[in-house]
């Protein structure tokens, strides 16, 4: 069969409607992924903790009581500089409790609440610390914590993990094996 | 139809009218021009500015401005340890830790600006692929280069700024040791000196931001600067690339650009109603005409397409004013800002958009008074008058 030259512009037009709409749904469904993203309950499951402990102290506390290596479970928001979760890496920033966020001393203009720019920066420098997850290879693992588990920025989580440093390659850290998203207070 | 000469004729029937169309015209086409040329050289010089190869390492919550950054000395050295994908230039990492100071430049003679000034280290040049040293030598204590537009900063001829000549920094002076081209960005209005003399001179011992240049721009090696910055908190660093720094300056400056175009939009928009005016009136003196051509057989599409022509043609003479009077006025002139030197130039997309709204004003700016004219039914057209 022939197709006359006439119609070949609406059979172009009706391919790209249908490749428009097939991205389309295509690019719907990558986004929705939301909490779930693309390694579904799978990935969440690598992260989270089954049985988190009832009750953990500050960050800023419980790396002031353990050394290197020791094990540590903590909790704190997500925050301390403006962008505190990586976007290609498992692993974020987070702030004790103490550091005032912006949000919290009144300050709702603030567009980045979380970053703790309202608070004096000597406390803030020593209250934050980068939690991120290892892969078996013992490089930090490429996953986006944000589209995988729906973290954001000034949310309050509890961490499990084990302190790493200060060493001379920089301040302490947490080497996470898991965490649990802690309600909001109040 | 009616022929095009008749278009024509009806023009010169009466030359103060057609002169005051024309020059409203050219008025909103060169404001328009004007405002294109001015935001156009504003945008390319900070588009140009940034590499998306190279990543700015500024100190946290300093982002908008390497002036008012301030990072750790030992950055420079950690940064070009422990950031993966750094290219390797000759001599060592393509890492380079800057000073950024906008300070008061002054000639031997008292002439004095406020200018970019940038303290550097030969590692400059391994990271700033675009800048390149055209005249003189790098300099040594107490020497200066000089970029090929720093002159226009200080309101002075070229060579007041030659190599061998004197400027001040803050009362100090320095020899000019060298000029530097930078393909268009802001490095050719910045003075570069030798970073320990302008750290000794602002007595500081910090750093503005460390430019790095990766060997591949990927998305996953800014994230391992990123990732970098914070597992090394105590640095205090946000990291960007350097395309995204200047396009965020671009945004700074927006407002600027924004007011330019209200100025324009506002004279523009009292040119246009005054244009308005005379065209009701000169086509309402034509009324009783028009009705006559109707009587003859042309219909009104006819009378109104040869209106199009007249206004079109009107227009066309005003753009060609503007134009020549842009080329005059602005065109190629240097507008010197805080960041660095722009040129205004009658670029594609100024004159495109000259035309542009020369086409507009001779299309729309007629139809409302010709169609009022066309309207009315012919006996009472052809009594008007």
């Amino acid at each position: 069969m022939q197709s006359s030259p006439s119609r070949f512009p609406l059979l172009l037009l009706f391919s790209g409607l249908t490749v428009g709409l097939l991205t389309a749904c295509g690019s719907a469904d990558s986004s929705a992924g939301g909490g779930g993203g693309t390694g579904g309950a799978d990935a969440r499951a690598g992260f989270l903790l089954t049985d988190p402990p009832a009750d953990a102290p500050g960050i800023y506390e419980a790396v002031r009581q353990a050394a290197p290596g020791d094990p540590i479970v903590a909790t704190g928001r997500i925050g301390g500089i403006k962008e505190p979760l990586s976007r290609e890496f498992a692993g974020f920033v987070l702030t004790d409790e103490r550091v005032a966020f912006c949000d919290e001393t009144g300050d709702i203009g603030c567009p980045t609440p979380w970053d703790g720019c309202c608070e004096d920066p000597r406390k803030l420098a020593e209250s934050r610390f980068f939690v991120f997850f290892f892969g078996e290879d013992g490089e930090p693992l490429t996953t986006n914590l944000q589209r995988e588990l729906g973290l954001f920025a000034n949310q309050r989580v509890l961490v499990q993990g084990e302190l790493i440093g200060p060493t001379s390659d920089g301040p302490p850290m947490v080497r996470a094996e898991g965490l649990h998203i802690l309600p909001e207070e109040g | 139809m009616l022929p095009l000469s008749y278009a024509f004729r009806n023009l010169l029937r009466d030359p103060v009218g057609l002169l005051q169309k024309v020059l409203g015209s050219a008025l909103v086409v060169l404001l328009v021009l004007a405002a294109a040329s001015f935001n156009g050289g504003m945008n390319e010089l900070l588009r140009s500015s940034g590499s998306p190869g190279n990543l700015i390492f500024l100190g946290a919550g300093s982002e908008e401005s390497l002036e008012r950054s301030e990072v750790p000395a030992e950055a420079e050295e950690l940064i070009a340890a422990g950031v993966p994908g750094i290219a390797a230039g000759e001599g060592g990492p393509a890492v380079s830790g800057e000073i950024h100071y906008n300070g008061l430049l002054a000639l031997p003679d008292g002439t004095a600006a406020q200018g970019l000034t940038r303290g550097v280290t030969p590692a400059a040049l391994r990271v700033h692929r675009q800048v390149r040293l055209v005249e003189g030598e790098w300099p040594a204590g107490g020497e200066v280069l000089v970029g090929r537009l720093a002159h226009h900063v200080l309101g002075v001829p070229a060579e007041e700024l030659a190599v061998g000549r004197t400027v001040l920094l803050e009362d100090e002076p320095f020899r000019v040791a060298g000029r530097l081209a930078g393909e268009g960005t802001v490095v050719e209005s910045e003075l570069w000196f030798p970073r320990d003399d302008l750290a000794r001179l602002l007595q500081r011992d910090t750093l503005s931001g460390v430019v790095a240049r990766l060997e591949d721009p990927s998305a996953m090696n800014r994230a391992r600067a990123d990732l970098f910055t914070k597992q090394r908190l105590d640095l205090a660093l946000a990291v960007l690339s350097e395309a995204d720094y200047y396009a965020e300056l671009a945004r700074f400056y927006g407002p600027i650009r924004g007011m330019t175009w209200l100025t324009a939009v506002l004279v523009g928009l009292g040119a246009v109603f005054g244009g308005l005016n005379l065209l009701y009136a000169s086509i309402a003196s034509r009324m009783q005409e028009l009705a006559t051509l109707q009587t003859l057989g042309f219909r009104r599409g006819v009378l109104l397409f040869s209106l199009l022509q007249e206004s079109v043609l009107t227009q066309a003479i005003g753009l060609l004013l503007a134009l020549g009077a842009a080329a005059l006025l602005f065109h190629g002139l240097w507008i010197e800002f805080s960041t660095g030197t722009f040129r205004m130039a009658l670029s594609p997309g100024a004159v495109g958009l000259g035309v542009a709204t020369a086409l507009l004003l001779g299309t729309v700016g007629t139809l409302p008074p010709a169609l009022r004219c066309l309207r009315l039914p012919l006996p009472v057209a052809l009594r008007s008058g």
